[in-house]
């Protein structure tokens, strides 16, 4: 037992050093922070990723051994100490409890003091055990049993809780995923490998929205999904900061957004029109902000200069990062030479989403503006056996402290015309609520007239 | 101009005050009338708090726990609460001039915090919340009701050891003393079981992941390790007392670094404060 409270104490100090000591962080802040020794002490100890380094599972192992060998150690008496109690005892082991009275009575015999006991302790809720052995009677009378498996099932729970972890650990998986509105992924990017994990039914984006209250501070990040699997539509639904999406054991939680690009309508003035798409986020390179089209041989060329997800004008131009209000400030030419050189282009200005400017002739609006979302993915197949742990441990802390064991034995000997009675609670159940009881018992056998001794 | 929540709450702060002074005097010169009149003004203030915490309810709209404002006014409920139970099954007032101005101290960090309604960030918007919060209000009032008991221990122990009348005459027994401890612990241990676990449950649904070694996620379970470790060496190595009370008040003070510590010391994903 001492190991355990001595692990306990360790497990937490450990667990304290990870948040004191930055966790992860690089070289240079480590040795800002604690100098050239104190990053190379850091270093050998692990310190800057304490819970995954070697002594620290290490310690988690020696608790999670300890709970063991003490979980079965206890499973055999305390599964006796409900189902198989012993009844006959010796009484010298009952005047050994703390609170124990032993007495003599002339009037009843052993046999009858028992069978006055009994039903007191039956109205009070106590399970009743009789027994006699040669002119002895017992009575091992017990309430709460169930309150004995509480510690029992506190430490069974934490082994539960360890093993779920586990195999969360070993078998789950955990990364991220970004759609763009109108697209489709099937696969993530893990967090423990480079390469991308299958998902084995892809999902769709409709739309990403967020919502905003009176003073433009966001209520809810919503993506609009779709899951389809074999070419077939799934299921339809919203992910929003604390509701994901769960599909086939795999979960999508909202994490992020940004703002993927714009699509720009061309109208010459021949009535010809054309699309142009410009991407924004970091998988494009920076040349897909030019873009060079051709309308009824003549060719344009659109330049993205720059870009805001929520334009509000004025020298601030953008309030927020959230893509609010995307705008798009617009550079164009249909000078083939000059595409080189910055003044030979045509600045069109803020073009917020549905805005159009004239150039040449030439009527070019903000058609849309895209977003994209990332989203988080994690598979835990630990997770339910995480949840029964959880389960467990509160059952068995409720138990342990609001349904207290209490026992009670009593033994009657006949011996030369008299009763000597024992009668006493084992140290772990005596409380005052056992001595109400005791009290009642004893005015049932009426100790008005006898010696009292302990 | 502040609402009348919090007018309310004010005034439960003043009457509290008004109580402590009482039960502080009637530490020194005992009179039954002081002591009436200082539990009534205390049920009183808990009355006028209670109607703010509810007003406060109907306005926002979400019960107060999102902000270190809220959080300290229901804190501070849930002390007064405990206290008033722990006095009406001892039967003794005693406890009452440590608690009150402990929670007096508390009450008036949350009268200097503005009140204005909280802006519910997306990421609090979740049913856990309630359970989360609530089960936190009650583990740390009962850890620091505890903690108090716990200095009320070691003080009557010295005060037998010195055979100091003064402390001898006012203080219960200290078993007594020792048994309330831990009952008083045992149900912060439960509240601090199930915080934990809401915990873990809300991050999942929120972050997708049950925990992250986050410092307050971390700290919580520092703090129930104490307290587990403060139970085991009763149980199982008979301490009772003067040790107990020792380890009672090391778990106090993680309690405090998991509440103010964590969240202006360290940072985290739970600065919320």
């Amino acid at each position: 037992m001492r190991t355990a409270i001595l692990l306990l104490l360790l497990v937490a100090g450990a667990s304290m050093l990870g948040t004191v000591i930055k966790q992860n962080a690089s070289q240079q802040e480590y040795i800002k922070a604690y100098g050239q020794l104190g990053y190379a002490v850091i270093r050998s100890f692990n310190l800057d990723d304490v819970y995954h380094s070697a002594w620290y599972i290490l310690l988690l192992l020696l608790l999670a051994l300890n709970l063991t060998v003490c979980t079965v150690r206890r499973f055999s008496s305390t599964w006796q100490r409900t189902f198989a109690p012993k009844i006959i005892v010796d009484p010298r082991e009952i005047l050994s409890y703390p609170k124990s009275k032993c007495f003599t009575r002339k009037e009843a015999s052993a046999e009858e003091v028992i069978s006055n006991a009994s039903p007191v302790l039956k109205k009070r809720g106590y399970n009743v055990k009789s027994a006699a052995s040669g002119s002895s009677s017992f009575i091992y009378a017990v309430k709460g049993r169930l309150g004995m498996w509480g510690p029992y099932i506190t430490h069974l729970s934490i082994l539960v809780i360890f093993i779920g972890a586990v195999i969360g650990v070993f078998f789950g998986s955990r990364g991220t995923m970004m759609i763009a509105e109108g697209r489709s992924s099937d696969s993530y990017w893990s967090n423990s490998s480079s390469h991308p994990v299958e998902l084995g039914f892809s999902v769709h984006l409709r739309r990403f929205r967020i919502l905003t209250d009176a003073q433009r501070r966001p209520t809810a990040y919503r993506s609009y999904v779709e899951v389809r699997e074999g070419g077939r539509l799934k299921r339809k639904g919203i992910i929003d900061v604390n509701r994901p999406l769960v599909y086939k054991g795999i979960a999508f939680y909202q994490s992020s957004y940004g703002l993927e690009g714009f699509v720009v309508h061309v109208k010459s003035p021949k009535g010809g029109t054309a699309w142009v798409e410009f991407g924004l986020a970091s998988l494009h390179s920076p040349e897909d902000l030019l873009k060079s089209i051709e309308i009824e041989g003549k060719r344009l060329s659109l330049y993205v200069h720059n870009a805001v997800p929520d334009y509000v004008g004025g020298e601030a131009v953008n309030a927020t990062d959230m893509p609010l209000n995307p705008a798009c400030d617009l550079l164009v030419t249909d000078k083939i030479e000059e595409t080189r050189w910055i003044g030979g282009w045509k600045r069109l200005g803020w073009l917020q989403v549905g805005d159009s400017a004239d150039y040449n002739g030439y009527r070019i609006r903000l058609a849309k503006a895209v977003t994209y979302t990332v989203l988080e993915v994690s598979r835990n197949p630990g997770l339910p056996i995480v949840y029964v742990g959880f389960a467990l441990v509160v059952a068995g802390v409720f138990l342990s402290f609001y349904v207290p064991r209490r026992e009670l034995r009593i033994c009657a000997v006949d011996q030369d015309g008299e009763t000597t009675v024992t009668l006493g609670c084992p140290a772990r159940s005596a409380d005052e609520a056992t001595e109400e009881d005791v009290e009642f018992v004893l005015n049932a056998i009426c100790v008005v007239d006898s010696k009292e001794e302990r | 101009m502040i609402s009348v929540a919090a007018l309310l709450f004010r005034i439960s702060f003043w009457l509290y005050v008004v109580s402590a002074v009482l039960y502080l005097v009637n530490l020194f010169s005992r009179q039954a009338h002081r002591r009436s009149v200082g539990r009534g003004l205390l049920a009183v203030g808990l009355c006028s708090h209670t109607a703010s915490l509810i007003l406060r309810y109907l306005s926002t709209g979400h019960p107060p726990f999102l902000n270190l404002y809220e959080y300290l006014i229901s804190f501070t409920w849930a002390a007064v609460v405990v206290y008033l139970v722990i006095e009406a099954s001892c039967k003794t007032d005693i406890y009452g001039a440590f608690v009150i101005p402990l929670i007096c101290v508390f009450a008036l960090v949350a009268y200097f915090l503005p009140s204005e309604e909280v802006y519910v960030m997306p990421a609090l918007k979740s049913a856990w919340r309630v359970p989360h919060i609530a089960t936190a209000v009650l583990a740390y009032s009962s850890f620091m009701v505890a903690f108090v008991l716990a200095v009320l221990y070691l003080t009557r122990e010295r005060a037998e050891r010195h055979t100091d009348s003064f402390w001898r005459s006012r203080l219960p027994q200290s078993d007594s003393l020792d048994r309330t401890m831990y009952r008083v612990m045992a149900f912060g241990f439960l509240m601090q079981t199930l915080l934990i676990i809401t915990g873990a449950m809300w991050a999942q649904y929120a972050w997708g992941r049950y925990w992250g070694w986050d410092p307050k996620e971390t700290w919580a379970l520092v703090t129930w390790f104490i307290y587990a470790a403060y139970l085991h060496t009763r149980v199982t190595m008979g301490w009772r007392g003067r040790r107990s009370a020792i380890l009672a008040i090391i778990g106090f003070v993680a309690v405090l670094f998991t509440l103010f510590g964590v969240s202006f010391l360290l940072s985290g994903l739970h600065s919320y404060a």
